[in-house]
């Protein structure tokens, strides 16, 4: 198998960031359990120097070092973050309470239509003007391609929207993400589950914005699952799974299940909301139904799109 | 759940009475189509109120196009 070029910086910020408070290490050790050679023990000097200037770790004797994360004190001020006003799509609008460096996570198993749901995502927001960064890490022609599927001549001019390659699967974010909604499409984190959780992390520091992350999902006994320890979804403010009703063979109408929740008085785990994908713009919308056999109906073919739409005097579309 | 609706459906149907731009609780600035029986919202953009506004002036272009009403707009 080919091996990926992480970044020593990289590799040793992890293993600090992986690390309790009070755990001792020398360089040696650091760079035995790495896995690093020799000749870049003086770029592993050098950050350990950069991370005790910042202290993330205290100098000890005879080249022993200890981590010390020190934990930050807050003010009421600091303490009280001010919910983000952006909204959510498929007519989830302020639904859901979130926070600066909030994560939205989608789950979703291999060919559900992840990516779909990222370019609806950013087509969403560049409308409203928002100013977002686009990671991606599949075909780039592929998402340029469904972008001007679903847009109109001239959308995309005076768009805020950057593009950015993830490209390799325990990439930073660029600093200057942190003011923007960032989309990052996908988290490839195969055999590395256990990073999820510090990869949030990592990502929410200093994140003033919202953060949505794609992820493969595995089928589990609660429908699908993240990888990885349930745990790894702490950093989480809202998770979805992407699935579709066994009757729906032609996955035209995704189901948005949620798998967490934390602030929502609307919603709670385990709700779904229903989604109609539209395969010649890729576009995907709210469906007006309230219930899993309602949807079954409108598969099998027992009611119809104007039924539910259709005639005035009927229940309508509720607001 | 809620739905977003085509407006010239809407229209067509007698469904609408009147377009208007509200800022929403849960939606934040908002197109709301107000129909004889319910309200609907048609476009929501969260803190800002341009995109809303744009919306609102395509809307008003293509129901003239249509000649299906007589639309002014009022600020």
């Amino acid at each position: 198998m080919p091996k990926l070029k992480v970044p020593v910086s990289l590799m040793v910020l992890d293993y600090l960031d992986s690390r309790p408070s009070g755990f001792t290490f020398s360089i040696k050790e650091l760079m035995d359990t790495l896995g690093l050679p020799a000749s870049v023990r003086a770029s592993v000097h050098r950050i350990i120097n950069d991370a005790l200037d910042e202290h993330l770790v205290e100098k000890l004797s005879f080249g022993w070092y200890q981590i010390t994360k020190e934990p930050k004190v807050l003010s009421l001020d600091e303490m009280q973050g001010k919910k983000l006003k952006i909204p959510l799509p498929f007519n989830l609008g302020f639904k859901f309470d979130l926070y600066p460096g909030a994560i939205v996570l989608f789950i979703a198993l291999p060919g559900k239509g992840k990516s779909y749901f990222a370019v609806n995502l950013c087509k969403f927001w560049a409308e409203r003007g928002f100013a977002l960064d686009y990671y991606f890490c599949e075909a780039k022609e592929s998402i340029v391609d469904r972008l001007l599927r679903m847009t109109s001549e001239g959308f995309w001019v005076n768009k805020d929207v950057r593009f950015i390659e993830i490209e390799n699967p325990s990439m930073r974010m660029r600093d200057d993400s942190r003011n923007r909604i960032v989309i990052w499409d996908w988290l490839d984190l195969t055999a590395q589950y256990h990073k999820v959780p510090l990869i949030m992390r990592r990502m929410q520091k200093d994140h003033k914005s919202l953060i949505v992350i794609f992820m493969q999902g595995r089928p589990g006994e609660e429908g699908i699952m993240p990888f990885g320890k349930l745990g790894g979804l702490h950093p989480v403010s809202v998770a979805f799974a992407i699935t579709h009703d066994e009757k729906d063979k032609r996955k035209e109408y995704p189901i948005l299940k949620v798998k967490k929740v934390r602030d929502s008085s609307w919603f709670c785990e385990g709700d779904e909301i229903y989604l109609k994908f539209d395969s010649s713009t890729g576009e995907i919308k709210p469906l007006d139904i309230r219930s899993r056999d309602e949807l079954k109906k409108l598969i099998t073919g027992e009611i119809t799109e104007e039924d539910l739409y259709g005639a005035p005097d009927q229940d309508g579309i509720p607001f | 759940m809620w739905t977003e609706v085509s407006v010239l459906e809407a229209v067509n149907l007698n469904m609408i009475e009147s377009l208007k731009v509200e800022k929403l609780e849960d939606y934040g600035w908002a197109l709301v189509a107000h129909g004889v029986k319910k309200s609907y919202v048609i476009y929501y953009a969260g803190d800002k109120i341009e995109p809303v506004i744009e919306r609102l002036e395509e809307l008003v272009r293509e129901l003239n196009k249509e000649n299906r009403v007589i639309v002014t707009t009022q600020t």
